[in-house]
């Protein structure tokens, strides 16, 4: 089955060629570059892969040639019933209740170059509480992200635009809207095999409000890990903090979020999560401050 | 828009002879894949054993040693991993046929599909296919029989010593051309062999799903919009009228009282906390 002996480092692989396309004069004039491209008409006679190993490797197309755009498009559906110590959002633990939180959101993902990949999602998400149901919200919102990746490994870069808009579910009353600007980056570092990620991240955003008095520049870190327990069994430990400086009003606040989740794929589209999850928020606004402890079970639909 | 033609007969002959000796010359200071371990197995897969010209299959099982004189065999919707004492990684799909080399670190693919990874600094070794030859060092990358594509490292097409990196795929057409394009790197972990036991090893961030995004998706949820300034002036309970105010949207932070009474009751550090008068 083997062909003779190939064997060799890549070292010297190279010098060989280069010898050989010494000895060989002109032999790789003609076609000496590297990469080819070719038009859509030569793609369309080339073969195709089939079910099979589109299912176990994946399709391997060039890149923005005949992906298509389902290819490009996501779907979720999320279904998250929580249980919060605190749904007031004031003091510490005060207001138990039990949430409803439906979402669902549509992805467009493209890439544009070898460096570049341009993301949008749309979003209408819904807080519905059994107890204190005036609190219920239901909003709209998108993120369309340039992000810059340098190769792989190494820090990405991203610019996000989110204009959001929320409403009492209740009424229908506009109860904030603004347009988000972030610049942020963040960094993953795959160890333990391969099946542990660490992760930092960093983001700056200036929140334009309705009404003014909610605009804000946020700065956020986050220090995360992941770990594939199983095949299909993840565990997520994260820590966020928060800075929110009001522009138009006389707040600042610092947020420390701890959280722990376990997200477990049934199949390739539906998947199941559990997460707890921890909040301290200081601020200087006494009205503002809280501390809450909250658990959830969620259900998603992915394709 | 550029074809790359194959060279023709006699040049291949030339370079394929000097590369093989070459290979020789050098395959004394590589360590061989003598043998690798089966650290998993995914429904109807078997192992062979060649001898002469006949062959025998077992089903194959978790720890089974596969040598180079033997080939794992998969059916429909089965698949299964190697792990080579060197570390190199081998994932086999399925309708898969593989086998390979022990002295010349060559890993066969007479149908089917594989993903592999191979550590750098341990010899590198060659991916053989119906199709093509390929060179490779440390890489992590996708097959089939008349395509490769690269996720980390490099590889050389043999005989034509064209180099395929990281995000690009190389086709061998049915016409005996060869494309060398770009793929989207977004979607390289697509595929049941990439998580098939868990990510390859040495896989980046992506691997586990988006998991940047997600956590860039963490930034806003229920708790920062129910606790806005004008959130917590909607659902604050000390407000001094218990009447059903509507949110003070578009209200400024220091709305000036309309009326002389009644006097503001919290401090002036915190006036968009206080309702406006009915």
């Amino acid at each position: 089955m083997a062909l003779p002996a190939f064997s060799m480092k890549a070292r010297f692989i190279t010098p060989s060629l280069l010898l050989l396309l010494g000895l060989c004069g002109s032999v790789f004039a003609q076609d000496g570059k590297t990469y080819t491209y070719h038009t859509q008409g030569s793609l369309a006679q080339s073969s195709k892969q089939s079910a099979q190993e589109v299912e176990d490797i994946g399709q391997i197309d060039e890149e923005g040639g005949s992906t298509t755009l389902r290819d490009k498009l996501r779907f979720n559906i999320n279904f998250q019933t929580a249980y919060t110590t605190n749904a007031l959002l004031q003091g510490n633990h005060g207001s138990g209740d039990v949430l409803f939180l439906p979402s669902l959101d549509v992805g467009f993902h493209t890439a544009l170059s070898k460096h570049f990949n341009f993301d949008l999602d749309t979003k209408v998400d819904s807080v519905i509480y059994s107890r204190f149901q005036d609190r219920g919200i239901v909003g709209y919102s998108a993120q369309a992200t340039l992000d810059y990746h340098i190769k792989q490994g190494l820090p990405r870069f991203y610019a996000t635009l989110e204009p959001y808009r929320y409403e009492s579910f209740d009424t229908g009353q506009l109860q904030t809207e603004a347009i988000g600007f972030t610049g942020g980056t963040d960094w993953g570092v795959p160890f333990n095999g391969g099946r542990t990620l660490g992760f930092v991240g960093y983001s700056f955003t200036e929140y334009l409000s309705d009404p003014d008095i909610d605009t804000r520049m946020v700065h956020r870190a986050v220090v995360g890990l992941a770990h594939q327990i199983r095949t299909n069994l993840t565990l997520q430990l994260y820590y966020v903090y928060q800075f929110s400086d009001y522009t138009d009003f006389d707040r600042s606040d610092s947020k420390h979020t701890i959280s722990g989740n376990l997200i477990y794929q049934f199949n390739d589209h539906w998947y199941g999560s559990f997460t707890t999850s921890f909040i301290n928020n200081g601020s200087t606004q006494e009205h503002a401050a809280y501390q809450s402890f909250s658990t959830s079970l969620g259900l998603s639909l992915h394709f | 828009m550029i074809v790359i033609r194959s060279l023709s007969f006699t040049r291949k002959v030339i370079v394929v002879t000097a590369l093989m000796a070459l290979g020789v010359l050098h395959a004394a200071d590589v360590p061989p894949l003598a043998s690798a371990t089966v650290t998993r197995v995914e429904n109807h897969v078997s192992y062979g054993r060649v001898a002469g010209d006949k062959s025998e299959t077992r089903p194959a099982a978790p720890n089974d040693i596969i040598k180079a004189n033997n080939f794992l065999m998969s059916e429909t919707d089965s698949r299964a991993e190697l792990k080579y004492e060197d570390g190199t990684l081998v994932r086999i799909g399925q309708n898969t046929i593989f086998s390979f080399d022990a002295a010349t670190r060559t890993l066969n693919l007479k149908k089917g599909t594989f993903v592999f990874y191979m550590p750098k600094g341990k010899g590198g070794g060659t991916i053989k296919t119906p199709s093509f030859t390929a060179a490779i060092t440390g890489t992590v990358g996708k097959v089939s029989n008349n395509l490769i594509a690269i996720i980390e490292g490099e590889i050389t097409l043999l005989p034509s010593g064209r180099k395929v990196p990281a995000g690009f795929f190389a086709r061998i057409n049915g016409d005996g051309t060869i494309d060398i394009l770009p793929f989207d790197m977004t979607k390289a972990f697509d595929g049941k062999l990439m998580t098939f036991n868990g990510p390859l090893v040495s896989l980046p961030e992506t691997a586990f799903g988006s998991m940047l995004n997600y956590f860039q998706s963490l930034g806003r949820d229920y708790t920062d919009v129910n606790n806005l300034p004008s959130s917590v002036v909607h659902f604050n309970p000390n407000k001094p009228t218990p009447t059903q105010t509507p949110a003070v949207h578009h209200a400024t932070p220091t709305p000036a009282p309309q009326t002389p009474t009644p006097p503001p009751t919290t401090p002036s550090s915190s006036p968009p906390f206080q309702s406006p008068p009915p």
